[in-house]
């Protein structure tokens, strides 16, 4: 069975700390997420299926929540319930924009907490890459967001929004959005693993966030919550969407990429470093 | 630093030792210390300041070895069975030796692939069918789409499960979707290092012998390490078993008999008594035929086969006379394997009246029991009213010796192996 000119591979664990190199782990990360891609393929299809095989309405239920949150601000906004004036955009359209791209920063924040909760007797058994397991979270939030942007350019074309060719730039903040949702997610992965505090409070936090960020109204001008705003790191990719989208200007590239730089190397560092702590949270988990 | 240099030793465990801590809000706490510690690259908590590469860390609060100093080696074609109670550290070895765990001490080397027939099953999800399930499992295990898609056929073959395949796996009995999980793993495993944690007890009979007949054709070429609390299963494949006790090594032997009977002795024999307490058993003492050792201790030993006698001393109410005595052999599991009804015995009057007094010497004749653990059930019943009034269970506890351990209650040597003679006609 064993190849005699193959050199025989061996693996050995031992107690004390590892001794590779933080970049030599960090480009180990990223290869790993590359090698399993099929098997991050593979998981987000069965989760995909799974998700709606179990329901009547099927597929429909992908797109009734952004359908649904869509018609309820055209609704509030016709009541002039909100009060909100900016002569060239409706405020409807306004809405979609942040929540469009919030949705994709929320879901990749929590989904890859909740596939670890569920993997962990797979985890628990079998040594394999977790970063693929955890990769299906970004994708996912992906393909919701696609589907959340099909709903959305209905209601465009509904107000008769006028088509930017920076529009092209559009998939770059919704992939910036999402790419930092996952940071969130890994950051906050390891004490997860241990507390389920973690879960529970992070639930809380997005229902307050929202209103952290310029999602449902302009950020203010001024003042300590200005200041606050200035310093999230979702602002800026909603505000250069929205100028993006409806005033044709090309504004807050550097930035956006800067926050999406950002967000994958604490991906990749933090990617790495759970294949460090992994034995230990596997140990402590007790499963 | 290579550590062995003999090519065919597969597994190589050395010191290896592991903390666990009881308490759970500690033993997180530990756990974030140990990230840390592990992050910064320093050496691991409760390591002694001055000592050397090595040493061995100190226990915290609360901390308990649960595998302490553990070596060993396994090479291609050995296959080592690793038994003991629940609680011992087995499994604690076992993810070890996956690489899921880290030890607080000593190293493990191993050479060439690992695998393991460990969480049969893993990710399936019970609203995709057979086949879709198949893929997600085979893709965890690590094969490619197009590995699996090659391999399809033969999985779906071992499965056997017909036209379930396309069915989704909430509609599978249990063993059915046990079946598709060793199908794949069986299928797809082709390592040189397997870890088998008590995968065999699946399915019906004859799905077990078809497991039986994978697990032998991937162990042929490899080390297996194997954990099980079958000892029959420990008997038929083991060529070495390492007995664990309290997280340490008890016993490590090729002599399966030997292993198994140290393994046996961790589990002691409760004695109870139940009746109406009218008679009571004063001393049972079970010895092979001839011997002269007059010690009840748990450690008597009888030769498969061999003649062995009870000693049993009773007292009884007179008023319960006349009695008869039936005798039970129970086995570890307390399954009765023997009887011996209407036991001969004479009861005198006792010094104090009221009361009868017994004191037999009961030839048992030939114990062609298996290999193990057993113990005598001693049970009175008055002739007249049919009440008991002692029934006493966990007597004279024995091992009976054996090299090897066969799957059947009793056991008759017929090939006219001279150390195990035939019984007279």
């Amino acid at each position: 069975m064993t190849d005699p000119t193959k050199p025989v591979r061996i693996t050995r664990y031992q107690s004390g700390p590892g001794s590779s190199s933080p970049l030599g782990s960090l480009l180990l990360a990223f290869q790993d997420l590359w090698t399993h891609r099929e098997m991050t393929w593979i998981l987000f299809c069965r989760d995909l299926k799974a998700t709606f095989r179990g329901s009547l309405l099927g597929y429909v239920w992908l797109f009734l929540p952004p359908l649904a949150t869509t018609v309820v601000w055209i609704i509030l906004n016709r009541s002039r319930v909100v009060a909100f004036s900016d002569p060239d955009i409706p405020y409807p359209l306004f809405v979609l924009v942040g929540t469009i791209l919030w949705s994709s920063f929320n879901r990749a924040a929590v989904l890859p907490l909740q596939i670890f909760q569920l993997s962990k007797p797979v985890f628990s058994k079998l040594k394999i890459p977790l970063g693929a397991f955890l990769a299906v979270a970004p994708l996912r939030a992906l393909f919701d967001s696609v589907l959340y942007i099909l709903v959305a350019s209905a209601v465009f074309i509904y107000y008769g929004a006028s088509l930017q060719t920076t529009l092209a730039l559009v998939p770059l903040a919704v992939a910036t959005s999402v790419l930092l949702g996952f940071a969130v997610a890994l950051l906050l992965l390891p004490l997860s693993a241990l507390y389920a505090d973690v879960q529970q409070g992070l639930v809380l936090f997005f229902s307050v966030a929202i209103y952290l960020a310029p999602v449902v109204y302009p950020p203010p001008k001024t003042g300590a919550f200005a200041e606050f705003m200035a310093w999230n790191p979702v602002t800026p990719v909603i505000l250069s969407t929205r100028d993006w989208v409806f005033h044709g200007q090309p504004s807050g590239i550097p930035d956006v990429l800067l926050v999406a730089g950002g967000a994958v190397l604490v991906i990749g560092l933090m990617l790495s470093g759970m294949r460090t702590a992994m034995p230990h949270l596997t140990a402590r988990m007790g499963m | 630093m290579p550590v062995s240099t003999d090519d065919d030793v597969l597994v190589d465990c050395r010191h290896l030792g592991k903390r666990f801590c009881r308490d759970l809000k500690r033993s997180l706490f530990y756990g974030v210390q140990d990230i840390i510690h592990d992050f910064m690259g320093w050496q691991p908590v409760g390591t002694p300041k001055d000592a050397q590469q090595g040493s061995r860390p100190s226990l915290r609060p609360h901390e308990f070895w649960a595998v302490e100093d553990i070596s060993f080696q396994v090479r291609r074609g050995q296959c080592l069975g690793l038994i003991g109670k629940n609680g011992a550290g087995k499994t604690t070895i076992l993810k070890m030796l996956s690489g899921l765990i880290k030890p607080d001490h000593g190293q493990v080397e191993l050479r060439g692939r690992v695998g393991g027939l460990i969480a049969l099953g893993a990710g399936f999800n019970p609203l995709l069918t057979g086949r879709e399930n198949v893929y997600v499992n085979g893709s965890i295990l690590g094969m490619s789409r197009k590995q699996i898609e090659a391999k399809f056929d033969a999985i779906e073959a071992f499965a056997d499960i017909g036209e379930f395949i396309d069915a989704p796996v909430q509609s599978y009995s249990s063993g059915m979707q046990v079946r598709l999980g060793f199908a794949v793993a069986a299928v797809v495993t082709k390592p040189d290092v397997l870890l088998l944690d008590e995968v065999l007890a699946v399915g019906d009979m004859g799905f077990t012998m078809k497991c039986l007949n994978a697990v032998r054709e991937m162990a042929a070429d490899s080390a297996v390490i194997f954990v099980s609390h079958n000892m029959q299963w420990i008997s038929t494949f083991c060529t070495d078993v390492m007995v664990m006790r309290n997280g340490r090594v008890h016993t490590h032997t090729a002599n399966i008999g030997e292993g198994i009977g140290a393994y046996m002795e961790c589990f002691d024999t409760p004695v109870s008594v139940t009746g109406s307490g009218q008679a009571v058993v004063e001393v049972a003492v079970i010895r092979p035929r001839g011997s002269t050792a007059a010690s009840s201790a748990p450690g008597v030993e009888i030769q498969q086969g061999d003649h062995a006698e009870l000693h049993l001393n009773a007292m009884i109410d007179s008023s319960c006379l006349p009695v008869t005595l039936t005798l039970y052999v129970l086995d570890q599991g307390l399954n009765p394997v023997m009887c011996f009804p209407n036991v001969p015995h004479e009861w005198r009057q006792a010094a104090d009246s009221g009361r009868h007094q017994s004191q037999t010497c009961i030839q048992l004749g030939r114990l062609e029991l298996n290999g193990g653990r057993y113990s005598i059930v001693a049970q009175f019943q008055e002739v007249r009213t049919s009440k008991y009034p002692a029934r006493v269970q966990g007597l004279a506890p024995f091992t009976i010796k054996a090299d090897k351990l066969y799957w059947g209650p009793m056991i008759r040597h017929l090939d006219g192996d001279p150390t195990h003679p035939l019984p007279p006609a």
